[in-house]
Order: structure tokens, then sequence, then C-alpha cells
């Protein structure tokens, strides 16, 4: 599945920290990192929506869908 | 939980030491005064027909015990790693399912290695009789197809552990 996660772009453009993004969508900053890296097998709506209300973004702007892409990487893949 | 896990850690130890003195016992019983009417037990048919036992008839009645005690002690040798898994808090892994299905396995070979051995045994048992008074006794108990049972269960449940294992691993990485 070529997912390609944008999240280190919006952080980027939002000027914020891995760090204060865990701390406000209450998950590790772990798995802040393996989600930017796109590292995990699913990201929860529940997830997703915090995220995007922090963020002030839409779902699509963390998500992108590359046709032909490489596919997605796991933790249980590496 | 913690009373499991005491309790764990003791079995851990006892079917490790089970797993070592199994085999070892089913060798000497071969040896020591009142240790042929023990195996004798299992044969009941076999009993009165049991003459002088030596030779090769003593060596392959040695080896068909001990590679049929050896199932034995692998399934304890596996339970007391079990065991001792679930005593260091280690409940739920992919190593249990693995390891409950290879105790299902052995105890299904066990069960169906049973009443080969007990036919080899007969003839080890009765090969210095003379020609007519040798036995190939064939039969099969209620506990060998208990056995069989249990093996199985084994086998499947450790299956499903292992599925339910992978899909835990699956589930924590989703964020």
């Amino acid at each position: 599945m070529p997912i390609i996660v944008n999240l280190d772009v919006m952080l980027a453009r939002r000027k914020m920290r891995s760090k204060e993004l865990a701390e406000r969508i209450g998950i590790t900053e772990q798995n802040v990192s393996a989600l930017k890296s796109g590292r995990v097998r699913g990201v929860r709506f529940e997830t997703l929506e915090r995220i995007c209300e922090v963020l002030e973004c839409q779902p699509g702007d963390i998500l992108e869908f590359r046709a032909g892409g490489p596919p997605t990487q796991t933790l249980a893949d590496l | 939980m913690q009373n499991y896990r005491r309790f764990s850690a003791w079995m851990a130890r006892l079917t490790a030491t089970l797993a070592l003195l199994y085999p070892l016992v089913s060798v000497l019983l071969w040896f020591v005064p009142g240790g042929l009417d023990m195996i004798l037990e299992g044969l009941p048919d076999v009993r009165g027909a049991v003459g002088r036992v030596g030779g090769p008839g003593l060596l392959a009645g040695i080896a068909v015990t001990a590679a049929h005690a050896s199932l034995v002690a692998l399934a304890l040798w596996v339970s007391s790693h079990l065991f001792s898994q679930v005593s260091k808090g280690d409940y739920f892994s992919p190593h249990t399912g693995k390891r409950l299905r290879l105790m299902g396995g052995t105890l299904l070979a066990y069960a169906v290695a049973s009443p080969f051995v007990d036919a080899a045994l007969s003839v080890a048992l009765t090969v210095n009789n003379p020609p007519g008074q040798r036995l190939l006794a064939i039969s099969i108990s209620s506990h060998d197809i208990n056995m069989v049972v249990f093996g199985a269960l084994f086998l499947v449940l450790g299956h499903v552990l292992a599925e339910a294992a992978r899909m835990a691993d699956d589930h924590s990485q989703i964020v």
C-alpha cells in the first residue's frame, strides 16, 4: 500500500515539535516518530481526528496515496 | 497473579527435573530389582511369557523405552519453558503458541508410538524364549486414545494462541 505519511511536513508548517504533538494528542513520542516515518500498520480514526484538531488540517494533508510507490513499511518488516 | 507466577516458577523447576529424570528412570528400571515387573504392568498379556531377559533383547528393550520416554521428557521440558515464561510475567508472546504446538505434537507422537512401542517391547522381552514361545503383542489402550485427544487439543490451542499473539502484535502497530 503506497500510503505516504506527511506528518513531518505538517509539523514543520505548524512549527510544532513531535514531543508537543505527542503530548497534545495523548500518544507516545515513539508512536509519533513511527507514524512520521510511516512504520505503522494503521492509524486509528481517533488518533487522526486528534492530529487534525491539533494541527488544524484535513486527513488528506497528512495521508497521501501515491500509485506505484514502494509498499508501506512497518516495524515488523524492519 | 503473583501467586500464579510463584506457582509457575515451582512448576518450571519440577517439570525440568522430571524431564531430566524420566528417561534416566525408564532405563534404570531394566536394571533394578522389581523394575521389570513395573515395565510389565503396561504389558499384561506378555507378563506370563517373559523368560530370561538379556543380550540383544535387553538392549532393544532399553532403546525402545528410552526413545519413548524421551518424547515425554521433551514434552516436560517444553512445559518447563512455558511455566518459566509465565513466572517471568510473559503471558502472551509468540513463543507461547509455538511451545504449546510443540508440546501437542510431542504428546501426539508419544500416543501414536505407544502401540508400536508395546509391540516392540513384547518382542524384545520374549526374543530369548524358545521358538514358538515368542510374542508380538499389539494393543491400543484408552490411555493412548486420551493422549491423542490431549495432544491434538494442545496443537490446536497452540495454533490459536500463536494466531492471537500475531494479531496482538499487529494491533500494537496501529497508533
